[in-house]
Formats: structure tokens, C-alpha cells, sequence
């Protein structure tokens, strides 16, 4: 009888311990960084490239040549050099500082300005995020052209 | 008598395993203390990562400011070079904000310049957790403002 009792507590004690262990190791620490990183750097990148400015293109902001873009999509923008308007000198250079930062920390993005002219909706996109992964996009960036508004988004690949 | 020697025999035995259980016991709970205590101590460091990386974004021999407002998530150039050699002699100062750790400004657009803002690698360390904000580089003699990454790496032991 006794020898009973005790495989029952030897039973019982050796499921307390399993459970025990198996909830500490299945434990992980809560990745603050991973989490701070991801926010800061996809809000701050966006509201800091629009405020920085671009001595190629008569020292405007980008904030400034995107909105220009948007404004005079069709006709061309103004002319920032001698082979590129606002569109395409803030499309090539937002790319290059995009590889230099986020790719270069193999981050895969996809940055978007969106506006509608009239019916027709317009959208300027550079890199891509693969529809199989999911991505977290930051709050649409407003630029105010007198056309409306243009969104800038900058979507993170996970 | 040897009932009773048979008795005492048995209880002897069950007592024996009953405290053979309770070191077991002892052990897989210090084995698992032992585990969270480590994914403590790791998420601490992320949060003492991330807090230096708050702290040095705002240090006033950084920091840009027109007519005595703080412009935020923004770097002074002009600063830059001064507020180098202002912490390297004044390395214990700094070192008690920010101990063990490297930090530096890399211009990504127009120029490609990087600055050491403060170096301070110890021969061993634990975890290396490096953090990176993007930050405004105010030129105020050129004018205008740049982009560029503030890299924080934190060395833990």
C-alpha cells in the first residue's frame, strides 16, 4: 500500500517537474529592441528623409520635391539637374538612402507615394514586399499638394 | 519483532525517497530560476540598450537648437567635431552615462562622412546590441540639414 502511495507522489511529482521545466524553457525574453527598432526606425526614417535636404535639387527638402512631383506628375516636375525633374531625383535618391540603411541592415522595404489626381490614382513605389511575408507598414506620412493630399508610406518586410 | 524490524525497514525506505524526491525538486527548481534569471537579465539590457540610445539622442553637446528650442531627432555638425574631443577628455564623466559602449554618426545623404562619437569597447564582453535611429544633420554654416545614422552599440558583460 505504502509502495503505492509513494509511485502515485513519484508520478505526480515528476509531471509538476515536466511541466515546470518545459514552460521555463519554452520561455523567451520579450525583445524589446527587436520591437523599439521596428517602430522607431520605420517612423523616424520616413519623417527624417522628408525634413532632409537635397543640394542636387536647389537645396529643396524632400518633402518639398515630392510634393512638387505629385503636382506636376504629367507635365514634369522642375528640373533638378540636367537629366532628371523633382520625381525622378526624389525617387532615385529616397532609393539610394533606402539601400544604405535599410538594406544595408538586410531589411527588405517598400516605399510608397500615393495621391489621386482627378480619378486617376497615382503611386510612386520603390522596392517591393513579397505578398508570401508580412510586413508592417508605418501611419500615412501626409504631404498636403494643391492637388490633395499625397500619403508616403513605408512598409518593413518581415 | 521482525514485524516490526520489517516495519521500520519500509517507513526508513519511504522516508529515503521522500527526501531523494525533494533534492530532485531543489534541482529543477534551481535550474529554472537559473533560466528565467538569464532571460531577465536579457531583457534588461534591451531596455538599457534602448535607454542609451534615448540618452545620447539628447545630449546637449549634440543636440541641434535654434533660438534655444531643441529641435528633436537632430545632430548639429558643427558640434560634432568639438563634442568628440569634449567627451575623450572627459572620459569618466561620460563613462557614467554611457559606460561601455560605441557610438558613432555616419552621414548617408548628401556626404558620406562618419564621426566617433565615443569609443569604449572592453576587452570581453557578453552581448554586443547595437541600435540605430536615423537622425536630421543640422550644417548651419551651408544650411539645410542632411540624413544620417546614429549607431548606438551597447557591450554588456
Amino acid at each position: 500500500m505504502e509502495l503505492m502511495g509513494i509511485a502515485i507522489v513519484v508520478l505526480l511529482v515528476s509531471m509538476i517537474m515536466i511541466f515546470v521545466v518545459s514552460y521555463t524553457a519554452k520561455r523567451k525574453p520579450t525583445e524589446y529592441r527587436k520591437e523599439f527598432a521596428g517602430t522607431e526606425l520605420s517612423t523616424n526614417i520616413v519623417k527624417t528623409l522628408l525634413a532632409t535636404n537635397a543640394p542636387g535639387c536647389m537645396g529643396l527638402t524632400f518633402n518639398e520635391l515630392w510634393q512638387n512631383c505629385a503636382e506636376n506628375y504629367v507635365s514634369g516636375g522642375i528640373p533638378c539637374d540636367a537629366y532628371r525633374d523633382s520625381c525622378e531625383y526624389a525617387t532615385d535618391e529616397t532609393e539610394k538612402i533606402l539601400n544604405a540603411t535599410l538594406n544595408k541592415w538586410q531589411v527588405n522595404y517598400e516605399f510608397r507615394a500615393e495621391w489621386d489626381e482627378g480619378t486617376t490614382r497615382r503611386k510612386v513605389s520603390i522596392g517591393v514586399c513579397p505578398k508570401t511575408v508580412k510586413s508592417k507598414r508605418t501611419k500615412p506620412y501626409p504631404i498636403y499638394t494643391n492637388i490633395g493630399i499625397m500619403n508616403i508610406l513605408l512598409y518593413i518586410c518581415y | 519483532m521482525k514485524k516490526a524490524q520489517v516495519q521500520m525497514m519500509e517507513t526508513i525506505a519511504v522516508l529515503f525517497i521522500f527526501f531523494i524526491l525533494i533534492a530532485f525538486g531543489f534541482i529543477f527548481y534551481a535550474n529554472a530560476l537559473k533560466g528565467g534569471i538569464a532571460v531577465t537579465k536579457q531583457e534588461h539590457s534591451e531596455l538599457k540598450s534602448i535607454e542609451l540610445a534615448s540618452k545620447v539622442s539628447s545630449l546637449p553637446e549634440l543636440q541641434c537648437s535654434e533660438n534655444n528650442l531643441i529641435e528633436e531627432n537632430c545632430v548639429d555638425w558643427l558640434k560634432l567635431d568639438k563634442a568628440s574631443s569634449l567627451i575623450r577628455s572627459n572620459r569618466i564623466f561620460y563613462f557614467d552615462i554611457l559606460g561601455y559602449s560605441n557610438i558613432t554618426i555616419e552621414e548617408i545623404f548628401p556626404g558620406d562622412r562618419t564621426y566617433t562619437v565615443y569609443a569604449n569597447v572592453p576587452k570581453d564582453y557578453g552581448d554586443r546590441l547595437p541600435t540605430f535611429l536615423p537622425i536630421l544633420l543640422k550644417k548651419p554654416i551651408e544650411g539645410g540639414y542632411g540624413f544620417g545614422i546614429m549607431s548606438v552599440v551597447l557591450y554588456t558583460k
